[in-house]
């Protein structure tokens, strides 16, 4: 179905090959991962397969690229697609409808379909991947997992022949990724052939026949999925775990400890003043030198608690004391750093360097400049001082926005999904990161699925939804 | 704003203008700013300006309402100002006269309260099935889908921008504006054009992902069909405007 021959591809302006001399082949029915470190080409050889390169991104392939038999080079990216279904990382950046059942049927109008034929593609799709209850939902209501199976819903219903997932499960809570692996058993089943791209491997371990290991745009490793749970590739290619130890979180709730920190009392918050409720009369524990874990499935409210937290949020009800003392919204904001999921949000100056000078302009300029050195090389962005923030790759922007959240030495640090996309040493390192920063007495909350993380950082949760504070007793709300 | 957006779980009164299907709206706009143009009367204008203040307050949103009209007033002030400085140093101007305004004003008003009815009452996902029922071209129904269907995320880029720059410590306001302009300009312009510009990249590369824009010919799935309250109003607004050039045309056969 797909087969790559000694293909080698270098992006414009660039000396190093993206990729080189990559041969593989994969028939219908077959499921392959291409996995590695951050940079090593994996992005590319997507591109490559489903023509995104060289007929959108230029640049210099050699070699021969053959979907469904055909040369790539010989047909356009829509002739492309024909056969070949790309799911993104996040699909809301795919969706061109705002409802569930017009993204369904989007794609079908543009190509002239039927309306009644239109239809009744629809209506299969809703069948086959459940998604009945929200089929006159707004997107923007979905949660993640709901948001991936409409878009491969809306990928399936255009009978491709080979499906491409970029990093599926990087934004999914463990049981979103378990129905994921359910969904593309069975396609495979269809005689569909499937490409993953990821980092997370536990979930892949009953799906995959072979496995790529890429290393500097090689091959470096390939074989069954077996190869992985070898200790030694895994450390040599900084790849995460094959297995954890359960998708449940048994983590003591930081609700229950009498460690000194913050004190959240009778929180309510409510988006609307006449809504429903997302917190009602709720209570927290966040104690100091500890890494905690935010969990709980998509629309919860985990960010809209790292925001009220922080003090971008002001709640309808209830405070927030240190120390016995109540802590305002404006001086939470001085003395909270949050780092939000999408980094280009929060990237403004010309060179990194500047970025660090203007995040730390309280301070005096001798102290600035210590503080700023430091910070760049304990987050290896030494050589990166004077390059543009946005040119940066997402691992050394997700750093970068970190170094500027701690520059104003904070008492709480929030991340908002960390390590989503990242690869096992990246992981080690952001983990290693957290608990140093914890370490000085700080409260670090971290928002995330990532079960190995959580592993290997937090010892406190927050469950969400919260409990509710009603006289002595507590409550599940939600 | 919150409604556009296609995040607000904002509810509203069955009775509203709300289900008035887009189409009705829009065409009431388009009648209203035709009409305005041609209209110089003040009692006509005055006449149009209370049907078309009634027409908006039906929606209840005071709170946008009076900052939209907050705005007017300061433009008109603004411009009140400038013309009185003008009339100082260039005499030849004539004689500063507060009538002058009325009229521009009274327009402005009308349309300001159509165009809010509009804006207040429609959501994304409306103005794009309705957008499907006036059976456009492709070639002008896919940019325009693509262009209001992108409204509600860059309105919630905008919200994170400005969220991330409260966390940073930045204060954007008319202080740091003048004081420091060069620096908040970057920090509001920088990631609101890198978005726009990353938005705008996916964006070509999952149409292309879907072949999308290749047809010849575009086939509509779901499209609107006006109701009987649709037929009313657009009945009720003709005879409003209608009247309207009536009095105007009366009031010129009495000068």
């Amino acid at each position: 179905m797909i087969r790559l021959e000694n293909v080698s591809y270098t992006y414009p302006f660039q000396n190093q090959k993206a990729l080189e001399s990559v041969s593989f082949e994969l028939r219908p029915g077959e499921a392959v991962l291409f996995t590695g470190l951050s940079g090593c080409g994996k992005s590319t050889l997507v591109r490559i397969i489903n023509g995104l390169t060289p007929h959108y991104y230029k640049g210099e392939l050699t070699g021969k690229v053959f979907v469904n038999k055909i040369d790539n080079a010989s047909r356009e990216i829509h002739e492309i697609a024909g056969d070949v279904g790309t799911l993104f990382q996040d699909p809301e950046h795919q969706f061109f409808a705002l409802n569930v059942d017009d993204e369904l049927a989007f794609a079908h109008e543009c190509r002239g379909v039927d309306p009644s034929e239109i239809s009744a593609t629809v209506l299969k799709m809703v069948k086959r991947f459940s998604l009945k209850k929200v089929i006159q939902s707004r997107i923007f209501d979905l949660s993640e997992g709901e948001k991936q199976k409409v878009a491969l819903a809306s990928i399936i219903s255009l009978k491709p022949k080979v499906i491409i997932l970029d990093e599926p499960s990087a934004n999914l809570d463990p049981e979103a990724t378990e129905e994921l692996a359910l969904i593309l058993a069975e396609l495979k089943q269809e005689e569909i052939a499937i490409v993953i791209v990821d980092h997370r491997l536990y979930w892949l371990s009953r799906l995959i026949d072979k496995v790529y290991v890429l290393k500097d745009g090689r091959i470096a490793e390939s074989g069954p999925y077996s190869i992985l749970k070898e200790d030694a590739i895994r450390t040599k290619y900084g790849l995460r775990k094959t297995k954890i130890a359960s998708s449940k979180i048994k983590l003591p709730d930081a609700l229950e400890t009498k460690k000194p920190g913050f004190k959240v009392d009778d929180m309510s918050f409510s988006y609307n003043r006449n809504g429903q409720a997302l917190f009602e009369n709720v209570s927290l524990r966040l104690p100091f030198g500890e890494v905690i874990a935010i969990v709980g499935g998509n629309g919860v409210g985990k960010t809209t608690l790292a925001k009220l937290l922080t003090g971008l949020l002001k709640m309808s009800s209830g405070n927030i004391f240190l120390d016995h003392r109540i802590i305002p919204p404006k001086t939470l904001l001085k003395k909270s750093s949050i780092v939000l999921q999408n980094m280009d949000h929060q990237l403004y100056m010309k060179t990194v360097c500047a970025e660090l000078d203007v995040a730390a302009r309280f301070l005096f300029k001798s102290e600035r400049e210590k503080i700023a050195k430091e910070l760049l090389h304990n987050f290896s962005l030494d050589e990166l001082a004077a390059r543009h923030p946005q040119s940066l790759s997402g691992g050394q922007k997700q750093r970068l926005v970190i170094a500027c959240g701690l520059i104003k030495n904070p008492d709480i640090l929030i991340l908002d999904e960390p390590t989503s996309g990242l690869d096992g040493m990246n992981m080690k390192t952001m983990s290693k990161m957290m608990k140093e920063f914890a370490g000085q007495g700080k409260c670090v909350l971290v928002i995330t699925h990532d079960l190995e993380l959580i592993a290997e950082a937090c010892s406190y949760q927050i469950r969400l939804p919260l409990r509710r504070f009603s006289g002595s007793q507590f409550t599940v709300h939600g | 704003m919150q409604e556009l957006s296609g995040n607000s779980k904002t509810t509203y009164p069955d009775k509203s203008i709300r289900r008035l299907d887009v189409r009705t709206k829009m065409v009431i706009c388009l009648l209203s700013s035709v009409v305005v143009i041609v209209l110089k009367g003040v009692i006509p204008l005055s006449f149009l300006m209370a049907a078309s203040l009634v027409y908006v307050l039906f929606q209840k949103r005071f709170g946008v309402m009076l900052i939209c009209y907050g705005a007017v007033a300061l433009m008109g002030l603004m411009a009140l100002f400038c013309v009185r400085i003008m009339v100082v140093f260039i005499p030849e101007m004539g004689q500063f006269d507060l009538s002058m305004f009325f009229v521009p004003f009274l327009r402005v008003t009308i349309l300001l309260n159509v165009i809010l009815a509009l804006a207040l009452s429609s959501k994304i996902q409306d103005i794009l099935t309705s957008l499907r029922s006036l059976h456009l071209p492709l070639f002008i129904y896919l940019p325009a889908a693509v262009m209001i269907r992108f409204i509600p995320g860059f309105i919630d880029d905008i919200k994170l921008i400005n969220q991330s720059l409260k966390i940073r410590g930045y204060r954007i306001n008319p202080f740091t504006l003048t004081f420091r302009p060069f620096l908040t300009t970057r920090l509001l312009f920088v990631p609101t054009v890198i978005r726009a510009l990353r938005a705008s990249d996916e964006l070509v590369v999952a149409a292309e992902l879907k072949g999308v824009g290749y047809s010849e010919r575009i086939s509509y799935y779901k499209t609107n069909r006006f109701s009987g309250f649709d037929y009313f109003i657009g009945a009720v607004a003709i005879v409003f405007l209608s009247f309207a050039c009536l009095l105007e045309h009366q009031a010129k056969l009495f000068v």
